[in-house]
């Protein structure tokens, strides 16, 4: 059984919201929630993860600029190439960073929110699992908490989420 | 020279901030913009509510030999008297100079809903069409910036609408700190022509129309949009190689580019 158990390990959680801004000029401007993506590095393990809205209601399509409206009437089909990116080509802990660097328009990645965490990890899958799961429930509950700022109520939206996760180093 | 089509609200702002020197607002911290070299943030009018720019950040506060705001400032009213695409800008003078030595500006959006031009194509929206319809603003920006001596062009550094009409892309051109007195350390300072960097197709046309035209602006007109600036946002010895330069490159602008 020993054997089985790690030392216990620090990390660092990061979450970022985003969001479509439809008046940059001004603060009256409606906001639309689209997802949140939430970086996990911890011990060896870096996990990235995505969740989104599958589609939008008609009026914040309708207030979405010409040349973006269909694009982005999937927030999820929109933003998944981005996570991919992230996933790809950033270095463990920069992700949200260089997103929020490269979408601080209309098209807006916050900076993030950064927590740092201790865990003792299993070996193996089991402790790759307790991560994402970790991940997970982060992320979910900000998306929702974000959702339920917005529109003022905790009605659920479509959405549909993913992760990743692989070796930090 | 055509003028540029802009909304009835962006006329108004640029006649505005073209004869407002310094905001006499108070404007709200709303983060850091977590984009740029100069550390900008996000700032709101306290009063009205409108949204900008502000630069430089904190961590480039102290800098005392660098006068971003000014260039800011002036690329905008040199760009107006030019009739080109420069989003609006304005001298702030909150905590200066104790802690801005060279104060700050504020940038407006130019558009409610904008991408930078890079990620605007990664995601697809510039099509041929869009792209072919920026030429001739691109054309003529290349003239003005060469005009300016702005070194620190990319294609990160032009807006563009998203709500543009579908034939017609419209752009404006943001972060001009890295110009003027940055670069022109001394009377009749050689600088080169800016480099073609957008790509998009280049008008000579445009490019000859856009030369002759701020040949035409009165000296006197340049002189003052720069003699207004005063400490701490400009000093002395860099406002008389602004203008020096300025005045010497303005009729000069065919032959610097080869055009």
């Amino acid at each position: 059984m020993a054997d089985k158990i790690m030392a216990i390990q620090t990390g660092r959680l990061s979450l970022s919201r985003v969001v479509y801004h439809t008046n940059l000029q001004q603060a009256a401007g409606v906001i639309i929630p689209l997802g949140v993506i939430a970086e996990m590095t911890i011990g060896t393990w870096r996990a990235l993860g995505l969740i989104a809205r599958t589609s939008l209601a008609m009026d914040e399509t309708d207030a979405i600029g010409r040349l973006l409206r269909d694009k982005l009437s999937d927030p999820y089909s929109f933003l998944k190439p981005e996570f991919d990116w992230a996933f790809s080509n950033t270095e463990p802990d920069e992700a949200l960073g260089k997103l929020a660097q490269r979408f601080s328009e209309s098209l807006f990645f916050a900076p993030p929110v950064v927590t740092s965490t201790k865990k003792v990890l299993p070996t193996g899958g089991a402790g790759a699992e307790l991560v994402l799961s970790d991940l997970r429930k982060s992320r979910d509950e900000e998306f929702y908490l974000m959702l339920a700022e917005s529109r003022g109520k905790p009605d659920p939206v479509p959405s549909e989420d993913t992760t990743k996760f692989k070796l930090a180093a | 020279m055509k003028r540029r089509d802009y909304s009835a609200l962006q006329r108004d702002l640029r006649d505005d901030w073209f004869a407002l020197l310094e905001t006499p607002d108070d404007w709200i911290d709303r983060g850091p913009m977590n984009d740029g070299e100069s550390q900008s943030i996000r700032v709101e009018n306290a009063v009205t509510g409108m949204r900008g720019v502000a630069k430089p950040g904190p961590a480039k506060g102290a800098e005392e030999g660098h006068c971003r705001a000014a260039h800011e400032k002036l690329a905008f009213d040199l760009a107006y008297l030019a009739h080109l695409s420069v989003a609006p800008v304005v001298l702030w003078g909150a905590d200066a100079p104790a802690t801005y030595k060279r104060g700050r500006s504020i940038s407006s959006w130019a558009f409610q809903q904008s991408m930078k031009w890079d990620e605007a194509n990664n995601k697809g929206i510039i099509t041929p069409t869009l792209r072919e319809s920026a030429g001739p603003l691109v054309s003529a920006m290349r003239v003005f910036h060469t005009w300016i001596a702005d070194i620190d062009r990319k294609s990160d550094h032009v807006q563009v609408n998203v709500d543009s009409p579908p034939m017609s892309l419209e752009i404006a051109f943001i972060d001009h700190g890295h110009s003027l007195s940055y670069v022109w350390k001394s009377p009749n300072h050689p600088t080169p022509a800016q480099a073609a960097y957008m790509p998009a197709p280049e008008h000579r046309d445009v490019m000859i129309e856009t030369a002759e035209y701020i040949a035409t602006i009165a000296d006197a007109d340049v002189s003052r949009v720069i003699n207004r600036i005063a400490l701490p946002y400009l000093p002395p010895e860099p406002k008389a190689h602004i203008l020096g330069n300025l005045l010497a490159r303005k009729g000069n602008l065919r032959a610097i580019l080869g055009i």
